[in-house]
């Protein structure tokens, strides 16, 4: 069973095609990176994989199960891009009640906060209001919140936005913990560096459609970078597509 | 379903309007206290008044008044306080858990209503107290009043919160000023007397009995009971809109698409 599947998904909107025949996969404990440029549909896919949206077309599986099922939303955390969180709520008492839905009880609970704030160096911090944090800050209190109760799958839109090099840097190292302990990752984002470094294989999506998809190794040429990759497929793409070529 | 009920309830209650209601409901029954202090004897051209007359009129005008207050409240409060967290992106988040959206509406719908619920109860109970003690009326209408009122403040809610995830706020809200004026003045019109046409006609005869409801629940104190059968079809109208209500919540969120949703 895969960690979460898409099979030939469409998603419309009016008459715009936000995705168009989608097929992807992510193995158990293995990191795949959901590339593309802005607009290309990968957080429509991420909002179609937590059921907050319903595909047109095609088949979403979150844990082998329909994601409009909140069963299926068991043991996943999710990082969104843009991270809104209640300002008015301590650090702490927001991690509780995710803790919480994310189906710790009792002093679980307390104990899922103090080890997810450790890892993610917001311990002093639980008492702070969350109105009162920097971009930083916020964006490790989304990692905590994400990566509590030790999630069996992780949806991270844009994980390393608002964080510093040694934030970055810790990030990539909680990442590949999760995934050390059996966690399934998907990650979009547009730093192609953090994606080369984290997933084993990728998903390129251009124009709502994927361009090309599979492990990094058969994706990337000698002597090229995913940067390279990317670009060569992506801006071919953009050439074809400009000049009315058929991108099937 | 506990959890998502106390966050639902903490951010009515950190809401800006929390405070100005309960400085209104103070001042409202203030105003109560101070006009049912006066003598209860009333000379007329025709004679005295007796006393429960006085006060029992005075006391349906003054707990129906609070009361459509409470339901109006009800439905502002309701109004944004499921929207809001789609708008600022946190119920995406909550939303991203094993959380169903019939939970998380709900929750969000008992926040709301503990906000008018509680006015209710401390404006029509210290209200019907207050008549109760100074005018020697029963209590029961009272009791039946508030309970009235709850159903009431539930259907309104949840029709306003339902809106409020099609309706811009301000279109929202004049839906509930003016749905709950327009049903209140059919049933008014209609327990007068007044032949009704077609729009508030449809409005008294389908409509939700918000009024008609009170006067039947005050009955006691006017003195113009109401017989079996129509009382029977108020209470049957009021289960029907408000079990339709809260259930048509739950089903069109359940199938709302959260795209179009984007944090400020």
């Amino acid at each position: 069973m895969f960690a979460l599947e898409l099979a030939a998904v469409s998603k419309h909107f009016a008459q715009r095609a936000a995705l168009s025949r989608v097929s992807l996969h992510l193995e158990p404990g293995t990191a795949l990176g959901l590339l593309g440029p802005n607009g290309a549909g990968k957080t429509t896919a991420l909002r179609l994989i937590l059921g907050h949206t319903e595909a047109s077309e095609g088949t979403v599986r979150l844990q082998g199960g329909d994601p409009f099922r909140p069963e299926s939303r068991r043991g996943v955390g999710y990082l969104p891009e843009r991270l809104a969180l209640p300002s008015h709520r301590t650090v702490g008492a927001f991690l509780r009640l995710h803790a919480g839905l994310a189906g710790l009880r009792g002093a679980e609970i307390d104990r899922g906060v103090q080890a997810v704030a450790r890892q993610t160096g917001i311990e002093s911090r639980l008492t702070d209001t969350l109105g009162t944090l920097s971009k930083g800050l916020t964006q490790r209190v989304g990692f905590a919140q994400a990566m509590i109760a030790e999630p069996r799958v992780l949806l991270l839109d844009e994980p390393s936005s608002g964080l510093d090099p040694i934030g970055m840097r810790e990030a990539r190292d909680w990442i590949t913990q999760a995934k050390a302990r059996g966690c399934s990752v998907l990650v979009s984002s547009h730093l192609l560096s953090e994606v080369e470094r984290i997933c084993e294989s990728v998903a390129i999506l251009h124009e709502g459609r994927v361009v090309a998809a599979g492990p990094i190794g058969e994706i990337v040429r000698p002597g090229e970078e995913l940067e390279d990759a990317f670009v060569r497929l992506v801006g071919q793409r953009s050439a074809l597509s400009s000049e009315g070529g058929d991108l099937g | 379903m506990g959890l998502l009920a106390g966050e639902g309830l903490r951010d009515a209650a950190r809401r800006r309007v929390a405070p100005a209601v309960a400085g209104l409901c103070l001042l409202t029954l203030a105003m109560v206290n101070s006009c049912t202090q006066c003598s209860p004897m009333v000379e007329t051209s025709g004679g005295q008044l007796e006393t429960l007359a006085v006060f029992g009129w005075a006391g349906v005008v003054t707990v129906g008044l609070l009361a459509l207050w409470c339901a109006v409240l009800a439905g502002l409060v309701a109004a944004d306080h499921l929207s809001s967290t789609l708008e600022d992106g946190s119920a995406l988040l909550v939303l991203s858990r094993p959380v169903s959206r019939r939970a998380f509406a709900l929750a969000r719908l008992a926040g709301s209503l503990a906000i008018s619920l509680a006015a209710a109860v401390f404006l029509l109970g210290g209200a019907g107290l207050l008549l109760a003690l100074r005018g020697e009326l029963p209590l029961l209408p009272a009791f039946l009043a508030i309970a009235v009122t709850a159903v009431n403040c539930i259907a309104v809610a949840a029709l306003a919160m339902l809106s409020s995830l099609y309706l811009p706020r301000i279109a929202t809200f004049l839906f509930v000023i003016g749905g709950v004026s327009a049903v209140a003045l059919a049933n008014l019109l209609s327990a007068s007397g007044v032949e009704l046409g077609a729009v508030f006609g449809l409005l008294d005869e389908m409509g939700p009995p918000i009024l008609s409801a009170l006067v039947w629940a005050l009955s006691g104190w006017s003195g113009q009971v109401a017989d079996g059968g129509a009382a029977l079809g108020i209470l049957v109208r009021m289960a029907i809109w408000t079990g339709g209500s809260v259930s048509s919540l739950l089903f069109l969120f359940d199938r709302r698409e959260l795209t179009h949703y984007e944090p400020r």
